[in-house]
């Protein structure tokens, strides 16, 4: 245990010295040195096949698996099941005692052991074949598209296995392929890699040779392990590989965290406390009693273990279980995959939930938010178009902009008739996200984006790249204007500096400073949202100067040796401004709702994303996770002010603050964003979380999630986008990806918690007439009244399906409408609980046994005033003529049958007052009338239970196998009066809980 | 640039906005968890006040809690119970008069095939038992020739008569005989017959004087059917093990057929150790060497308060020294079902006769 920790600590120290990596500040020549490489000739075979002995393939560590038999014992000997364990050992001790001491032993105590035992293995058995069901289901996930890596040896290029690559090949990149380990590049031609996976940031980055920033994942000269490359192509040289990598660091560090105990886990921990605690002193103070009333010292070590391991709830593990089983089941319907049954209940008792933004809370995608045209600005939501659409169907301005935004771009729709038929959002696309984004955009409000193309042909194109920062292309019209037309898109600052008109209103007017400031603002005004600015401009080229046929020279080849060279035949000023469209990935349809919701059930939301403060802002602004008007630089001001509600802080603050700062920022701060963070600042974000005693969730898709993920109470990973690694580190997997099915989780968590509550209340209360029978036996030496092979029909028979079929009860209230419970005050099983269940109920119950009992036994000829004392003659094998209240001689074997007849009455009762008592369980506050009886799995248990009494009451061999004897039909009526005032008792006492809280019913009822 | 101001200060300017989402005008602080606590607050001593020392959920002295209630707590509680069991133990007394109210001290609710007594069976389970047991988990009787123990066996013997076998001048007895079975008496009303019809002259073998023949080392034991309400030997044929002893062969049925009582020992070695045994029963106190009989008229028992058990004294003589002898002894009637292992109709016990005076070691047998 400690030296784990010792280890977590090393890995957590290894990755906060963040790198050991100067590759990107280096010149080239010295890293081809240093690798003892060359950007022609690569390395040779034999040296490459040298370096892969010494470093190992080009491969992550699988993380390393649990044996399957390490995994089958630990489902065997966890928590309760040790419990179980503990409880049948004592039984084959009390048996083997009883064997060697007495003359006629009794085999009792040997099937409670072998009971016991039973219960946990198949139990075992049953929860390692739930966890091996939802691994199977990770399985799948696991697709690795063997990809070939293009590398240079010998200066050949050549395929080879992505795993055989080492430091110092150089590989060949193309559009599309995964980096195959990473990469400082060499050259590149207009390459973009998806990070989504490392930081989070859901727009494809723009790589290239130049070292820009310090950061390595900002540096542009730098691509990694694990990412695509979505555009362009690279040729680069290999830095690191397999575990060495940015992605293998991540992956290993998240291997070494060891996460808690799961909070359910405590709570059973707890329990078992509580159980064992009153197990062992009722125990001890009936043996010593036993001792006094001058039992043998053996008797008395043998009573001893038999009221302790009577005090074992035998079949709530397998309740327990089921239930979990069952929601966990639910839950998949629901979306929610959950690896870890035990992680159930951990989402319903979640005080915080540390959730990325990128794919999570958004949906990946970017999409036009805003438009600024004729000094509007538009919301770009379909909605508000047609609201608007008389305005803008005359507006020449907006007719201008959209042939801009659908000329000037390159992304088209994948041509297939199948694709075509879709929705337009939920078509595939080729080309740039954003492009992309104001294709569909176009799409949908203009329609027909590529008949329009194709009548407006284009004549010359310039494409986007990052040093230009602008696109542009010239098209002949289809308005009967003879003149060519030149459309271009890019930076505001870019274009603005190339417009000398603006077109408002169908005029053409000078772009003066008013306008400027007109656009100023409602570029901040778009960019404080979060979004992404485009500004798009175009130009009539005069007929005289450009006529028909022109050869536009666009200089292509000239521009890509030399971006910063511009050298066109045609003026790229002068032009008329038209407007802006701003982009966001905007939030998911449902995720305001549910970030509401969340809200509401008590639970802070911080998010965490590699994102940029104001993206991040906007969203949570978006989504209702920060709920302050104030300005985002306000916001990023506040984290020092402590009587702030809402703050978002940088990354690189962030890093400068310690522990108590930290403790401080998260204590005194409802709403917090953190933005541009690493992952190991997204770990002590959940470990300080921690350390403040909350349950933290943690949703993220991305590698660099995973520490978090795996240190986080319940870690949720993404489904469709969420990567292997983050996978394996969660315990909860969101099939669609979709935050608001966290709510789903949150609120089956809850319910679970509560219902296991009412389970377990259930299950106890038939604990004291099993456990009083015994007692009363060995004080007043009457006549067993209830044997150990009817205490485990009932715990292990009839009690099984009611006590399940409580964890399909409804919630009693609206759960989403308070608070989690605190995990150190609300516990499963509190002592008011077990006062409620052993004191009251268990002693109704019993009290209807005994009532029972006593009745069987007198008309059958014994008089309660006959039983006392009785005990040894009774179970004396000599005596054959023992005489009863009516002078009866009743011989051993009439006896028996007396008393195993006695057995079946009090089992019979104890079914028969568990009805009402399921009842009660059902609520814990609600009248039994408001809260119904919808449950239908509840009713059936009911009659489930009663058949099955009467099956081992009457059946031919079964009840000769079980010790159980056929009633008569009246005794099944006796217990009715206690079952009727387990009833009023109960609905009594529910009632001043209601109308008098605080009362001392409430105090000391309430659970 | 602030959010606020193109709504306010550019209210004249065209540009107007969509609120960026329905939620963030509505809510500002729906959920705040708890207050604020002062600034710069040091957590670090607060956690280690959280962490109570491991024993403070048994008795915590600064709080002066016992399992986490105080005293007052604890008498609340005590309260609570005192009056919930109270109302509980009430409630289950109150039925239970009830119940007894309605139940016959006389005539059991269930007896003979209705009670638990027929086990499985249809058909009424009759067991025997045998007198002395001085010890209620043995069934061994010892013979010595130490008069200490010889009084020790005899007086189990002897108490059993006193209580069970004696029926006094003013008792509600009458004569029964196959004229006037007991079947016949007026409910209350027993049979005649007690321990003096059998040994009737001072000088039985079986006599006081005698000491139960345990004097002799000639023991006495007394066999009897248990008392079962309402049972009587049913009809039919009489068992063949009773035909060949009576040396009458016949099938016919008897319609109110005698119970013999027969004794032999449980192994053939025993039996062949046993091989002087005499009956004493009340047709015959002089002694029968084949059987016992107790006759048809003293059943069925009636639960009357005088009632004696007819029963039958068997003496085992010349018993080998230092040999543990196993006996079984059977009732036989028509419908008398014998099962060795849930002792039916038959009851076993052991005889073991030494003439040392320590105690010998027989406890391995």
């Amino acid at each position: 245990m400690f030296r784990e920790k010792l280890t977590t600590r090393k890995n957590l120290e290894a990755l906060k010295h963040e790198i050991d990596l100067d590759e990107h500040k280096l010149s080239i020549n010295e890293v081809y040195r240093r690798y003892g490489t060359s950007p022609a000739m690569g390395l040779s075979e034999e040296r490459a096949s040298v370096i892969l002995e010494r470093d190992g393939p080009n491969d992550l560590t699988p993380i390393r698996r649990t044996p399957e038999i390490v995994r089958l014992a630990k489902n065997m000997f966890g928590g309760f099941a040790m419990l179980l364990w503990i409880g049948a050992v004592l039984c084959f001790i009390a048996h083997f005692l009883e064997l060697y001491t007495l003359d006629d032993p009794q085999y009792d105590n040997m099937y409670l052991g072998i009971a016991l035992a039973s219960v946990i293995i198949i139990t075992g058995f049953f929860s390692y074949h739930q966890q091996a069901k939802s691994s199977k289901i990770m399985e799948s996930f696991k697709y690795l598209v063997p990809q070939q890596a293009c590398v240079v040896r010998h200066g050949k290029s050549r395929n080879i296995n992505p795993d055989k690559i080492v430091v110092g090949d150089i590989v060949e990149i193309q559009r599309g392929n995964r980096i195959p380990a990473d990469i400082r590049i060499i050259r590149a031609h207009g390459l973009k890699v998806d990070n989504s996976s490392l930081t989070g940031e859901c727009e494809p980055q723009v790589r290239g040779i130049e070292y820009t920033n310090d950061d390595i994942l900002e540096t542009r000269n730098l691509a990694f392990f694990g990412t695509f490359a979505v555009e362009g192509s690279c040729i680069g040289v290999v830095i690191r590989t397999g575990d060495k990598t940015f992605i293998g660091r991540i992956a290993n560090l998240t291997a070494g965290i060891e996460r808690g105990h799961t909070p359910i886990a405590v709570e059973i921990t707890h329990f078992i406390r509580i159980i064992t605690i009153i197990a062992v002193v009722v125990g001890v103070i009936f043996c010593i009693c036993s001792l006094f009333l001058g039992y043998t010292y053996v008797e008395a070590v043998v009573f001893l273990i038999s009221i302790i391991v009577a005090q074992v709830p035998e079949g709530l593990l397998a309740t327990v279980t089921v239930c979990l089983t069952l929601t966990a089941q639910r839950m998949a319907r629901k979306n929610c995959l959950v690896k870890n049954l035990e992680a159930i209940e951990t989402l319903g008792s979640t005080t915080v939930i540390c959730t990325d933004k990128t794919g999570t809370l958004t949906q990946n995608q970017m999409t036009v938010a805003h438009m600024w045209f004729d000094n509007h600005i538009i919301d770009s939501d379909i909605d508000a178009f047609h609201t608007q659409s008389n305005y803008i169907k005359y507006s020449h301005c907006w007719s201008a902009l959209a042939r801009c935004a659908t000329l000037c771009n390159t992304a088209t729709f994948t041509d297939d008739p199948n694709n075509l038929s879709k929705p337009v959002l939920q078509r595939q696309c080729e080309g740039d996200a954003s492009e992309i984004a104001i294709l569909k955009c176009m799409e949908d409000i203009t329609g027909n984006v590529s008949n329009y193309r194709s009548i407006n042909s284009k004549v010359c194109e310039v494409q986007f790249s990052s040093s230009n920062r602008y696109q542009l292309s010239i098209h002949s019209t289809d308005d009967n204007d003879e003149r060519y037309l030149l459309v271009m898109k890019g930076a505001p600052e870019k274009i603005i500096k190339n417009c000398s008109t603006i077109y408002v209103d169908g005029c053409e007017i000078e772009f003066n400073q008013f306008w400027k400031t007109q656009y100023e603002t409602a570029f901040k005004e778009l960019s404080n949202h979060g979004e992404r600015v485009l500004a798009f401009a175009d130009y009539r080229l005069p007929l005289n100067k450009y006529p028909r046929g022109y050869e536009f020279d666009c200089d292509t080849i000239n521009f890509h040796v030399n971006p910063y060279f511009e050298h066109f035949n045609f003026p790229t000023d002068g032009l008329r401004f038209l407007g802006l469209i701003s982009l966001i990935d905007p939030p998911r349809v449902n995720v305001a709702e549910a970030v509401q919701k969340c809200r509401s059930a008590g639970i802070r939301l911080l998010m965490i994303t590699g994102d940029h403060p104001l993206t991040a802002a906007a969203i949570a602004r978006y989504t209702g996770i920060i709920t302050d008007q104030d300005t985002t630089e306000q916001l990023i001001e506040n984290v020092f002010d402590n009587n702030a509600r809402s703050c978002v802080i940088h990354g690189s603050t962030l890093k400068t603050m310690n522990s108590i700062q930290l403790d401080n920022l998260i204590k005194y701060h409802q709403e917090i964003v953190f933005a541009r963070t690493s992952p190991q600042q997204k770990l002590i974000i959940v470990e300080t979380c921690q350390r403040l005693g909350e349950i933290v969730a943690v949703t993220g898709d991305g590698v660099n999630d995973s520490p978090a993920l795996k240190k986080a109470d319940i870690g949720i990973a993404m489904g469709i986008t969420g990567s292997d690694v983050s996978k394996q580190a969660s315990d909860m997997i969101l099939l669609d990806d979709n935050f608001a099915s966290i709510i789903t989780g949150i609120e089956q968590g809850r319910i679970i918690f509560d219902n296991l509550k009412k389970s377990i209340c259930y299950t106890l209360s038939s604990k004291i007439p099993e456990l009083s029978p015994f007692l009363l036996y060995m004080i007043f030496q009457i006549p067993l009244p209830l044997g150990t092979i009817a205490i485990l029909c009932i715990d292990l028979g009839t009690d099984m399906l009611p006590a399940i079929s409580l964890a399909y009860e409804r919630a009693e209230s609206d759960i989403m409408k308070r608070p989690p419970r605190d995990a150190k005050t609300e516990h499963l099983a509190t002592d008011r609980l077990i006062s409620m269940s052993y004191g009251q109920l268990g002693m109704i119950q019993a009290g209807g046994g005994f009532f029972v009992y006593t009745i069987v036994m007198a008309e059958n000829g014994f008089f309660p005033s006959r039983l006392f004392g009785l005990r040894k003659s009774w179970d004396s094998r000599s005596i054959n003529d023992l005489e009863d209240s009516y002078g009866q001689e009743w011989t051993y074997e009439q006896r028996k049958a007396l008393e195993d007849t006695c057995h079946t009455a009090f089992f019979v009762t104890v079914v028969i007052v568990q009805w009402t008592v399921l009842l009660c369980c059902k609520s814990r506050r609600n009248s039994l009338f408001r809260q119904g009886m919808s449950n239908h799995v509840l009713n059936m248990s009911i009659i489930f239970e009663t058949l099955l009494a009467i099956l081992i009451s009457y059946t031919p061999y079964i009840n000769r196998g079980l010790m159980m004897y056929p009633l008569k039909l009246h005794w099944w009526f006796l217990p009715l009066p206690f079952t009727l005032l387990v009833l009023i008792y109960d609905e009594w006492r529910k009632w001043i809980i209601r109308k008098y809280p605080g009362s001392i019913i409430d105090q000391e009822t309430s659970y | 640039m602030d959010e606020k101001d193109p709504r306010q200060g550019h209210a004249s300017s065209d540009i107007h906005i969509l609120p960026p989402s329905p939620y963030t005008d509505v809510r500002k602080s729906s959920f705040i968890k708890g207050k604020l606590p002062p600034e710069n607050e040091e957590i670090l001593p607060k956690n280690k006040n959280v962490e109570k020392p491991r024993t403070s959920f048994l008795y915590d002295p600064r709080r002066k809690t016992l399992l986490g209630r105080s005293s007052l707590n604890w008498a609340r509680l005590a309260l609570f119970y005192t009056i919930f069991y109270f109302c509980l133990g009430m409630f289950f007394v109150i039925l239970l008069t009830a119940f007894a109210w309605m139940l016959d001290r006389e005539v059991p609710r269930y007896y003979n095939r209705d009670s638990t007594m027929a086990v499985r069976t249809t058909a009424t389970v009759v067991g025997m038992g045998f007198r002395p047991q001085p010890e209620i988990d043995d069934s061994l009787i010892r013979i010595t020739s130490d008069p200490h123990q010889q009084i020790r066996i005899a007086s189990s013997l002897r108490l059993y008569r006193d209580v069970y076998l004696i029926q006094r001048n003013d008792a509600k007895i009458e004569e029964c005989s196959e004229v006037e079975p007991a079947s016949e008496l007026v409910p209350g009303t027993a049979c005649s017959f007690n321990w003096f019809h059998i040994v009737n002259t001072a000088d039985h073998p079986c006599s006081d004087n005698n000491m139960y023949g345990f004097k002799n080392e000639e023991p006495c034991v007394l066999v009897k059917l248990n008392k079962v309400y309402g049972w009587t030997p049913s009809k039919g044929p009489l068992p063949p093990r009773i035909q060949d002893l009576r040396n009458i062969h016949s099938n016919k049925s008897v319609s109110k057929p005698d119970v013999y009582i027969t004794c032999e020992g449980s192994n053939p070695a025993d039996k062949d150790a046993l091989h002087d045994v005499k009956y004493y029963s009340v047709g015959k106190p002089s002694g029968s060497i084949k059987y016992g009989i107790i006759p048809n008229y003293y059943f069925p028992y009636r639960n009357a308060p005088d009632h004696v058990q007819p029963f039958v004294l068997v003496q085992f003589k010349n018993l080998p020294l230092n040999r543990l002898i196993s006996v079984t002894c059977r009732a036989w009637e028509p419908g008398m079902e014998h099962d060795s292992k849930a002792m039916r109709g038959m009851v076993a016990f052991q005889l073991f006769r030494s003439h040392l005076i320590e105690k010998p070691n027989i406890d391995d047998r």
